[in-house]
C-alpha cells in the first residue's frame, strides 16, 4: 500500500488545526458551555455518513447502468464508510443527550432516524458478505443500495410528524449560530470531508486489491481444469 | 398469452396450491394468535387496553407474522421446481412479481382477521370507533407489507443469511409504514377522524413498491 | 462544568479513536490480502 503521503499530510494537518479551532478557539456556549463542542464532531460525522451513503446510491445506480465492477466496488467502499460514521453520529449523539437531555437515548426523529438508517446499512453489507457470485451480488446489493437511499427521506419525514425535540442549527434559513462556531464547523466539514476521501480511497484499494486475487485463483482453477482435462485425454 | 392472463393463472395457481397443502393459511393464523396469547400473559392479562396500546401491538404482531411467514411461496417454488419455468413465461416478469404480491396479500388479509379476531377476545380493546376504517386500514397495511417484503424476499432470495436479513431490512425499511399503519388504527378505534398526514405515508408505500418491482424485479432475476 | 467535559473528551476519542482502529483495520486487511496474492502469483508462476 502507498498512500499518497502528501494527501495524509494535507489531511493530518488539516484535522489538526480543525481540532485547535472547535476544542480551543471557539468560545464556549452560554447555556451548554463546553458540550457546544462536540457538535463540532457530530454533525460532521452525519453529514459525512450522508454523504457517503449518497456516494454509495449513486455508485448503484451507475453500476446498474454501466455493469462495472468498480461502481460496485465504490459503492461497497462508501457504503462501509457510511456505516462508520453514523456509529460516530449515534455515539456521539448519546454523549451529547446525556448531560443535555438528561438521558442517553430520546426517541427525537433525527437521532432514530440514523438508527434506523444503520440498520439499514448493517444489512447492506451483511447482504453482499453473504451472497456468490461477483455479478450476483453487485446487481443484487445495487438494488438494496438503491430502494434503503430512497427510503431515508420517508423515513426522515414519518418520524418528524411524529415527534421532535432535536436542535435545528441548520435549516433552508441559514446557520441558527454565531460565526465564532459556523467557522469552526465549516473547517471541521473539511476536514472530515478530507478524511472521508482517504478512508474512501484506502478501502477502494483494499477491494481492487481483493479482485485481483478473485480473479488469479479463477485463473488457477482453470488451468487445473485444463491440466486434468489434458491427463484426462492423454489416458 | 396476455400478462393479464398470466396473472390470473398465477394467482389462480398459487391460491389452490396454498389450499391444497396449507402452510402459510395455517402457520401464519396460528402464530398470530400465539403472540395474542403471549401479549396477554405478558402484559398480565389486561382488563383493557387503550387505542394506542391496541394499535401498536396490533401492527407489531403482524409485522412478526409477516416476516416469518414471507418467504414460504418463494421456498415452495424451490421446492416444487417452478422458479425456471415461472422465468420462461412470455411475459415481463413483473406480472410474476404482482401475482405474488396478490396472494401474499390474500394470506396475510386471513391471517390479520383471524389474529384481531384473537386480539378483541383476549384482550379487550375498547371495538373500533370507526370499523369500516379501521378495516379498510388493516387491508391498506396488509397489502403495503406483503409488498415490501414480497420484494426483499427477493433480493435477498440469493443471500445465505435469508432467514435473518429479511426481518432486519423489513423492520427499518417499513418504519414510516408502522407509525403510519399504528396512528390510522388508533385515531380508527377512538374514533377519531383520518389524520391525513399519515393516509398519504400508506398511499405513498403503496405507490412506491407498487412501481419499483416493474423497474427492478427483471434485474433480481438476471442469472 | 468539569463534569461534561467527559463527555466531550469520550466524544472526540470515540471518534479519533474509532478512525484510527478502522484505519489499521484496512490495512491489516490489505496487507493480509496483498500476502494471499503473493503466494496466488507465486502457484501461477510454478505452473507456467
Amino acid at each position: 500500500m502507498k498512500p499518497n503521503i502528501l494527501f495524509v499530510a494535507l489531511v493530518g494537518a488539516w484535522m489538526l488545526v480543525f481540532l485547535w479551532c472547535a476544542l480551543v478557539l471557539s468560545p464556549p456556549e452560554v447555556h451548554m458551555g463546553d458540550l457546544v463542542r462536540i457538535l463540532y464532531v457530530h454533525v460532521n460525522s452525519a453529514w459525512t455518513a450522508l454523504l457517503a451513503f449518497f456516494v454509495s446510491f449513486a455508485a448503484s445506480v451507475g453500476y446498474l447502468i454501466r455493469r462495472r465492477l468498480t461502481w460496485d466496488l465504490a459503492a461497497a467502499s462508501a457504503a462501509e464508510i457510511g456505516l462508520l460514521f453514523t456509529t460516530f453520529t449515534l455515539l456521539t449523539g448519546s454523549l451529547w443527550g446525556r448531560p443535555v437531555w438528561n438521558t442517553w437515548w430520546t426517541w427525537d426523529p433525527r437521532l432514530t432516524t440514523t438508527l434506523i438508517l444503520w440498520f439499514l446499512y448493517v444489512a447492506y453489507l451483511l447482504l453482499r458478505q453473504t451472497i456468490d457470485g461477483v455479478e450476483r451480488r453487485g446487481r443484487v446489493a445495487a438494488v438494496y443500495a438503491i430502494v434503503a437511499f430512497l427510503d431515508v427521506p420517508i423515513i426522515h419525514e414519518s418520524v418528524t410528524w411524529w415527534r421532535s425535540i432535536h436542535p435545528t442549527v441548520i435549516d433552508d434559513s441559514g446557520f441558527h449560530m454565531p460565526d465564532s462556531m459556523t467557522w469552526p464547523l465549516l473547517l471541521g466539514f473539511v476536514a472530515f470531508l478530507l478524511l472521508f476521501c482517504l478512508l474512501f480511497w484506502l478501502r477502494f484499494q483494499l477491494e481492487i486489491t481483493r479482485m485481483e486475487a478473485i480473479r488469479m485463483r479463477e485463473q488457477i482453477r482453470r488451468a487445473r481444469g485444463q491440466a486434468a482435462h489434458v491427463q484426462g485425454g492423454g489416458r | 398469452m396476455t400478462a393479464v392472463r398470466v396473472y390470473a393463472w398465477l394467482v389462480a395457481s398459487d391460491v389452490r396450491q396454498e389450499l391444497r397443502r396449507a402452510r402459510v393459511v395455517v402457520s401464519a393464523p396460528v402464530l398470530g394468535v400465539l403472540l395474542v396469547l403471549l401479549l396477554g400473559l405478558a402484559l398480565g392479562a389486561p382488563d383493557r387496553l387503550s387505542a394506542d396500546w391496541s394499535a401498536g401491538l396490533l401492527w407489531m404482531m403482524v409485522f412478526f407474522m409477516n416476516a416469518v411467514t414471507a418467504r414460504q411461496t418463494h421456498t415452495r417454488d424451490g421446492e416444487l421446481g417452478a422458479r425456471d419455468a415461472l422465468q420462461m413465461l412470455p411475459v415481463d416478469r413483473s406480472v410474476i412479481f404482482y401475482a405474488r404480491w396478490t396472494t401474499a396479500t390474500l394470506f396475510l388479509w386471513w391471517a390479520q382477521a383471524v389474529t384481531i379476531g384473537a386480539f378483541f377476545l383476549f384482550l379487550h380493546p375498547s371495538p373500533p370507533g370507526r370499523p369500516l376504517g379501521f378495516i379498510a386500514v388493516q387491508a391498506m397495511g396488509g397489502a403495503c407489507m406483503s409488498g415490501i417484503s414480497g420484494l426483499l424476499v427477493t433480493v435477498f432470495a440469493s443471500s445465505v443469511l435469508r432467514e435473518v436479513l429479511l426481518p432486519l431490512a423489513l423492520f427499518p425499511l417499513a418504519v414510516p409504514l408502522f407509525l403510519a399503519l399504528t396512528r390510522l388504527s388508533a385515531a380508527m378505534l377512538a374514533g377519531n377522524p383520518w389524520p391525513s398526514v399519515w393516509l398519504d405515508v400508506v398511499l405513498g408505500y403503496l405507490i412506491l413498491f407498487g412501481a419499483l418491482p416493474w423497474l427492478v424485479y427483471e434485474t433480481l432475476l438476471e442469472v | 462544568m468539569r463534569d461534561s467535559l467527559i463527555y466531550l473528551w469520550a466524544a472526540v476519542g470515540v471518534v479519533w479513536v474509532g478512525t484510527l482502529v478502522y484505519v489499521l483495520s484496512l490495512i491489516r486487511r490489505q496487507a493480509q490480502v496483498r500476502k494471499q496474492l503473493e503466494q496466488l502469483r507465486r502457484m501461477l508462476e510454478g505452473r507456467s
